[in-house]
């Protein structure tokens, strides 16, 4: 075999798998009991929208990028949902220390997020979420479609191409 | 001939790789017409550092030169079925972490099966009851804190509004298993869920009991110890949307143990917290009592080992680096606190906003002691009295701090900080300068941030600390730049110019770079590490000085 052959051949073979990774299921939300704001219990499978992508965020009160990362997309969100329908949920790892002061600090900053608390990491560790922020993207269905580590100022433009190129066609 | 072989295997091995995706797309078809789908995710972290032996720094020498910790979690998932281990390496453990975990092994593994409203754990588990007051196991990495229970952990929706929850197990203990069992049974109540009036009712109603109790062995030859020992609790959380109230009781039977001095006194422990918001305010309120309520299962286990509980600080959780000197610890036998936060956003176009907003965060709170009078004669086992309103004049931690941050252009953002921190050195020991009684800290921070390209931003932190007592006044600049998503890099340097022995006013230079893509994270840093304590909800870790290189990896999948 020459060396284009080869070269020829291993390409191909690339692309076949590539295309059959690109097909695996994706990894569906698991099912698991989480709390409101207001202390109600909530199962996370109950959080996605029915009507376009679900953002899933995780965040605490103690974590500055979560904070600029949350500040920058509140000032998007009104324009993102008009025009995708997108729901976002932020879920803080915040403990008993600080729960407390999530719902002034919510209003405070004028968040529009649906708020939800992962007080003792349950949700956490069912997602792999090592770092904070981490952010998921998942579809009416339940399907993990992308997820982030860490936030960069810009990074909410990145976020918003993925939902977009996501999103249910209106 | 065996070119002929070998010609034919790769013939073979490439018909193999060709057609194996076309097998394992195959498959992957059947699996998704079959309702369960499996899957495996899982996430890696591991830390490393390269140590100089700086003896002007105080650092400690190193044998090994290099320490490591690291960590994998691997977790299955199919249908009601999970699974996962976690496997750890500390090779040797990094400074600062305790030489107990060094080795390696899989000190947590579990298997779960869902049925409808039962949930049954077998192996290794993390829970909570309430606020943790009497019952909170849970995972830490970066503080080295893992007091995960081995055992079996039910969970069950009896009805709606009604959540049972019970569990028997052995601490984790480094690589081993504490001595006593713990066992525990909770109860969470939905009101708005059980009373049909309440259904629709804005006001939401949560409460919750629970109690908890742990056996050890009595091998004392002198003392008569108690061997179970029971804790119970009960709470109550009124909600409604611009308003909130929860309330939290604990009591728990007398624990003589090697952390309390082996007193024969009940311990108890109150948490109440509040909150009250509006568009652009919000105010949260906490005061709490902690009296005896140190809860582990080891009699003789000290520091932040085989705690079984955990009592929520309420002090602020700083992120600033010089700010982050003077940390408050729980001090589980006694202590009194108060706090309030009050956030506030002046909205843009506003006489206090400006021209893009500007938002306000306020801190105050105040730790005391309790207090107590001695038992003297028959009872002196008793340990001391307490009258639970009595607040002794003793303070042990105070903090005011004012944050504003504003946009100053729309690529230019600023946040300015004040904070003042009061800190009694001889119950948090903190400094181990002999004769520092209470240190009296302020800092001031200045972080300004420009993105001046799409993606691009620098930033910028200029930070003093200004005390007379410990080591005196620090400084610190940093300077970083986040380059598109991927890139980052960092250099700063911490000061002790006003430390009073002049070889001591050490610089603490140095620099990092970070990558990060998808949810991979790469980071390297070199340079010297001050002394320091890190917290992680009122629980802390003493961190030596040390020179070095570090590396960190970090990956879910």
């Amino acid at each position: 075999m020459s060396v284009q052959k080869i070269l020829l051949v291993s390409g191909a073979i690339f692309l076949l798998h590539l295309s059959v990774f690109s097909q695996t299921s994706f990894r569906k939300l698991p099912d698991i009991d989480l709390k409101s704001l207001g202390g109600e219990a909530v199962k996370s499978t109950s959080l996605l929208n029915q009507e376009g992508l679900t953002v899933i965020n995780f965040w605490a009160t103690w974590c500055k990028p979560c904070m600029l990362e949350l500040n920058a997309i509140q000032e998007l969100y009104g324009a993102w949902q008009k025009e995708t329908k997108v729901k976002i949920v932020a879920v803080t790892i915040d403990d008993s220390r600080n729960t407390s002061k999530v719902g002034p600090l919510v209003n405070g900053k004028g968040w529009k997020y649906q708020i939800i608390l992962d007080s003792n990491g349950d949700f956490k560790r069912a997602l792999n979420v090592n770092n904070i922020p981490h952010t998921f993207v998942v579809n009416s269905k339940g399907d993990i479609l992308w997820q982030h580590n860490s936030y960069a100022p810009g990074d909410e433009d990145e976020l918003y191409e993925i939902i977009k190129k996501n999103s249910p066609k209106l | 001939m065996p070119l002929r072989l070998i010609s034919k295997f790769f013939k073979v091995f490439f018909l193999g790789l060709i057609f194996y995706p076309i097998i394992l797309f195959a498959q992957q078809e059947e699996e998704s017409n079959a309702q369960e789908a499996s899957y495996i995710h899982g996430d890696f972290q591991s830390d490393a550092q390269y140590y100089f032996y700086e003896p002007k720094l105080n650092s400690q020498k190193v044998k090994e030169v290099i320490g490591n910790n690291s960590y994998l979690n691997v977790l299955y998932d199919r249908g009601n079925l999970s699974g996962g281990i976690r496997f750890e390496v500390y090779q040797p453990p990094l400074l600062g972490y305790d030489q107990r975990f060094k080795g390696s092994g899989i000190p947590f593994r579990f298997i779960n099966y869902k049925w409808k409203e039962l949930s049954v754990t077998i192996g290794n588990f993390y829970e909570q009851f309430g606020n943790g007051l009497i019952y909170r196991s849970y995972w830490e990495w970066g503080l080295g804190f893992d007091n995960s229970v081995d055992g079996i952990r039910v969970r069950y929706n009896l009805l709606e509004g009604i959540q049972l929850k019970a569990f028997v197990g052995k601490q984790r203990f480094y690589f081993d298993q504490g001595p006593g069992i713990v066992r525990g049974v909770a109860a969470d109540f939905s009101i708005n869920e059980l009373i049909p009036k309440f259904e629709l009712s804005a006001t939401k109603i949560t409460a919750g009991i629970a109690a908890v109790s742990k056996y050890q062995e009595d091998d004392d030859p002198n003392l008569v110890l108690p061997e179970n020992v029971a804790a119970f609790s009960g709470r109550v959380k009124v909600a409604r949307s611009a308003f909130s109230f929860e309330a939290e009781y604990a009591y728990k039977a007398n624990d003589p143990g090697f952390s309390n001095g082996l007193i024969y006194r009940p311990g108890q422990a109150l948490f109440l917290t509040g909150g009250i918001s509006g568009e652009g305010f919000g105010i949260s309120l906490g005061a709490k009592r902690i009296d005896n309520f140190d809860f582990r299962s080891g009699r003789n286990a000290s520091f932040n080992d085989l705690l079984i509980n955990y009592l929520p600080p309420l002090t602020p959780q700083h992120t600033y680096r010089l700010a982050t000197l003077y940390p408050y610890a729980t001090q589980p036998l006694g202590e009194m606190g108060a706090q309030a936060d009050i956030f506030y956003n002046a909205k843009e176009g506003s006489l206090v906003g400006g021209k893009y907003g500007t938002s306000f965060t306020i801190n105050y709170c105040q730790i005391r002691g309790i207090k107590t009078s001695k038992v003297i004669g028959e009872d002196s086992a008793k340990g001391y009295n307490s009258n639970f309103l009595d607040i002794s004049n003793n303070t042990y931690y105070q903090n005011l701090s004012i944050e504003v941050s504003k946009k100053l252009t729309p690529t230019v953002k600023a946040i300015v900080s004040y904070i003042f921190i009061e800190l009694d050195n001889e119950v948090l020991r903190i400094s181990n300068i002999s004769g520092v009684k209470t240190i009296y800290s302020h800092i001031g921070v200045l972080d300004v941030s420009w993105k001046f390209k799409p993606k691009h931003t620098l930033r910028a932190e200029l930070q003093n600390l200004n005390t007379k007592q410990d080591n005196g006044s620090w400084a610190m600049a940093l300077l970083e730049y986040q380059m598109g998503s991927k890139y980052f890099f960092a250099i700063y340097n911490e000061y002790n110019y006003g430390n009073s022995i002049e070889s001591q006013r050490i610089n603490y230079l140095g620099a990092s770079v970070g990558y990060t893509k998808g949810t991979v994270r790469i980071s390297l840093s070199g340079g010297r590490q001050r002394a320091g304590v890190f917290c992680v909800g009122g629980v802390c870790r003493f961190l030596p000085a040390s020179s070095g290189i570090s590396a960190s990896v970090a990956a879910s999948f």
